[in-house]
């Protein structure tokens, strides 16, 4: 007796959305990540359906958190493949986050910008990780101009709508200035940042360092002291992302400890 | 009186014992290559463990902190390297904030490929995180202490350190 067995439709939207339900939201993700269940259920959905980008992402998740790059990037590489819209800029936010690849995250970044022009990822433009990844590389003249369009999206080109503007845009605009020794605009995005989020550590640091340069120790000490009570009191950067890496320029209370 | 090939064993013998270099190879195991297989249990730590990502478990110096060290201690060594990747660490700190000697190294090219950097590099990096001793000790909200799993990337750029992660 020939026994026939029926494959899924996997180019039907609505057959891979019951897939992706009953495998991935039911399935895998009702488990740790770090499960063996978390590996067989997105295992079983790339079995009975290559082509979901969606399993290959989730399958790669333990491996990026924990340092596994040969396992982690050919499955966020296939997940680009089948849906390029999609995971392009979440591979760029990888490859600036995880893997400090700010090369590699810049290409990514600029054709998610082809793909999906003035889209986010991870709360912010693909303009705001392209800037991060300049200043990282020393290219502070395509930062700003990076980061400068990420204001230009995020208030749609409306000067007044600066209450728009993410507060750690302003930290890293701040950041890049203090770099490039243009102190007064340096100054001017931290008291922006600060203006939105008070006990931001990075912001009071950064200024703190600014009030060193120019030789005024009360406000040095000032900053540099609210930065500490801030980390001590548990505030943070306020991004998804930093139990995982240090983002670039974080500081720690080492740092600022080292300072003071 | 000895014979020829006697006489040649002998010298090739010497020769390699003069010439041989000290490095030890790796361990490679099923579940992967390792530096050190040497497990321990600290009595004082139950079995169960986190990740570091769980416990606020990053090592306390953010990674321009860790990459002038880094490239302090390998200046002292005098040594030039090549090629281009990434050398990851993973290991447990137990729950005294104890690094323990059990480590599984990982390495890849630029492009995140499998790849072996030189063993010297390799030795030598695995040197300096043992010289890192300010790991955080994990207490939960009930006082109990408990091991967490870690790691330290060193990412290469033509025989460089350039950066660390996380």
């Amino acid at each position: 007796m020939q026994i026939k067995t029926v494959s899924p439709d996997c180019f039907n939207k609505k057959v891979t959305d019951s897939l992706i339900e009953k495998y991935l939201n039911k399935g895998a993700e009702k488990y740790s990540y770090n499960s063996p269940q978390w590996q067989l259920y997105c295992d079983s959905l790339i079995a009975i359906c290559p082509n979901i980008a969606k399993a290959y992402q989730l399958k790669a998740i333990p491996y990026i958190k924990f340092g596994d790059y040969a396992k982690a990037f050919p499955l966020e590489d296939k997940a680009v493949e089948l849906e390029p819209k999609n995971y392009t800029a979440y591979r760029g936010f990888l490859k600036c986050i995880f893997t400090k690849d700010y090369e590699g995250a810049i290409i990514d970044f600029k054709n998610a910008q082809l793909l999906t022009p003035n889209s986010y990822e991870m709360d912010h433009t693909y303009l705001f990780y392209e800037g991060l990844c300049n200043l990282e590389l020393g290219n502070y003249s395509l930062a700003e101009e990076n980061f400068k369009k990420d204001i230009l999206i995020q208030t749609g080109g409306d000067t007044a709508k600066q209450n728009k503007v993410h507060f750690n845009t302003f930290l890293y605009l701040g950041i890049l200035y203090f770099e490039m020794n243009e102190n007064d605009k340096a100054k001017e995005n931290l008291q922006k940042c600060i203006t939105v989020y008070k006990a931001h550590p990075d912001a009071n640091f950064y200024l703190g360092m600014l009030y060193k340069r120019e030789q005024n120790t009360a406000l040095k000490n000032k900053y540099l002291e609210l930065a500490k009570d801030s980390k001590l009191k548990g505030y943070g950067m306020n991004e998804d992302n930093i139990y995982y890496a240090y983002y670039p320029h974080q500081v720690t209370l080492y740092e600022i400890n080292n300072e003071l | 009186m000895p014979n020829k090939l006697t006489i040649t064993l002998t010298i090739s013998g010497i020769f390699l014992l003069l010439t041989n270099q000290t490095s030890a190879q790796n361990f490679v195991l099923p579940d992967g290559e390792y530096m050190d297989t040497t497990f321990t249990q600290n009595k004082k730590c139950s079995g169960a463990y986190a990740y570091f990502y769980s416990v606020g478990g990053k090592y306390p110096e953010n990674s321009t902190s860790l990459l002038k060290k880094v490239q302090t201690f390998l200046r002292q060594k005098n040594e030039t390297y090549v090629n281009s990747g990434y050398i990851t660490f993973r290991f447990m700190i137990d729950c005294e904030g104890k690094l323990l000697p059990k480590t599984e190294v990982l390495q890849t090219d630029e492009k995140y490929a499998a790849f072996h950097f030189e063993k010297k590099l390799v030795d030598e990096l695995y040197s300096f995180l043992k010289t890192l001793d300010k790991w955080v000790m994990y207490r939960s909200t009930e006082g109990t202490t408990y091991s967490y799993k870690a790691f330290l990337t060193f990412k290469i750029k033509n025989g460089k350190v350039i950066n660390i992660i996380p």
